[in-house]
């Protein structure tokens, strides 16, 4: 395969010719068939065992049989699945969709089946790297979030220790206590500067240049 | 302030102070002071001391602060409720009316002042408070 990853691949289908056959269409491919199953009862203890990246399931003999096993793979791993038709039947398709199947691929042409299967699994890859990329851009935003959280927690502790260093430097001087008053507006500044300085640090950190940090800090002229 | 009179008590009422800040505490003592009508009975540093010290001396009002280390007073507040059903407890924060009073009220604290307060509107606030029945919440008071 050319720039796309092997993928582990699970078949199942009710007919054992056409799992062989599906077998060999993957294989040639190039992704790994990690497993063929036949019976409902089966296929989600080996979907649980294996996760697989992708499912495919043929409509055999029963449709019911193959909506059967692609609610067993969907219940069971979250592994996307992809029908295969022999014919296209409508009814069933929106079944199979509300079930949860991914894709569907009607193979009434036997010599098509090696293409449209290898086309459904490019257009799978892609879907499943936009996925992560989509992911990992998440997990990135999350972070972000989470260190935004903290400094502002960080900084509302600060300014919550101004607030309480004022408040006994505003009771102190009401009881005519100058000393306490005194040694609280000290604490007070101290807290102050200890924002500001956080400030500084955070805005250097992402680059700000310390000239114009002060320029910045400087009272705005009327 | 309602301006009611608080009844006549035989012996002062027991005040609870909860604040992290020791200068605070050693301040609103001097302040509970101010008043013969009341004492302190007990100090707490965060929400776990003050149900203890609650469930202990059952005061009838308690100061507290919301900003605690430990278990803040947002937290304590329903156990302080439950431990001492009889006190008045007055929210004693740094935080502005507008932004929390509604909910600690809600919680059941009896009133909320904010930090800043002139020492007579803390003792006038306590007193009215002592006036009311243990659940109803008082007018709020802001700083002077």
């Amino acid at each position: 395969m050319d720039g796309t990853h092997q993928l582990r691949v699970l078949i199942a289908n009710q007919r054992s010719d056409r799992l062989e056959l599906l077998a060999r269409v993957v294989t040639g491919l190039g992704h790994e068939v990690i497993a063929r199953e036949i019976h409902v009862s089966d296929v989600a203890a080996v979907t649980a065992r294996e996760r697989p990246d992708v499912a495919l399931v043929g409509l055999g003999e029963s449709p019911e049989h193959a909506l059967q096993l692609i609610s067993e793979i969907v219940a069971e791993a979250f592994c996307p699945v992809i029908a295969l038709l022999e014919a296209y039947d409508g009814e069933w398709v929106n079944e199979a969709a509300a079930r949860g199947v991914f894709a569907y691929i009607v193979d009434s042409r036997p010599e098509e089946l090696q293409s449209a299967i290898d086309i459904t699994l490019r257009r799978f890859v892609e879907y499943q790297r936009l996925q992560g990329a989509f992911d990992r851009r998440n997990a990135e935003v999350a972070r972000a979030h989470e260190r935004t959280q903290t400094q502002q927690r960080n900084v509302l502790e600060l300014h919550d220790g101004v607030v309480q260093a004022l408040s006994v430097a505003h009771l102190a001087l009401e009881l005519d206590r100058s000393d306490e008053s005194r040694d609280a507006l000290l604490q007070a500044l101290e807290n102050t500067r200890a924002i500001v300085s956080r400030s500084l640090d955070d805005l250097g950190r992402q680059g700000v240049p310390l000239q114009e940090l002060i320029r910045d800090s400087a009272p705005t002229t009327p | 302030m309602s301006g009611r009179e608080p009844p006549e008590r035989a012996a002062p009422a027991g005040v609870l102070i909860c604040d992290d800040n020791a200068a605070m505490r050693t301040l609103l003592e001097v302040v509970v002071g101010l008043s013969p009508r009341l004492h302190v009975v007990g100090e707490a540093a965060d929400g776990n001391e003050a149900v203890d010290q609650a469930r202990r001396h059952q005061p009838e009002v308690i100061l507290l602060d919301l900003a605690m280390p430990n278990r803040n007073g947002l937290e304590a507040l329903p156990e302080l409720r439950a431990v001492a059903p009889e006190a008045r407890i007055i929210v004693f924060s740094g935080f502005a009316t507008a932004t929390v009073a509604d909910q600690v009220l809600a919680l059941g604290a009896t009133s909320y002042l904010e930090k800043g307060s002139h020492p007579d509107v803390i003792v006038a606030v306590i007193e009215s408070a002592l006036a009311t029945s243990s659940v109803a919440a008082v007018p709020l008071a802001a700083p002077s």
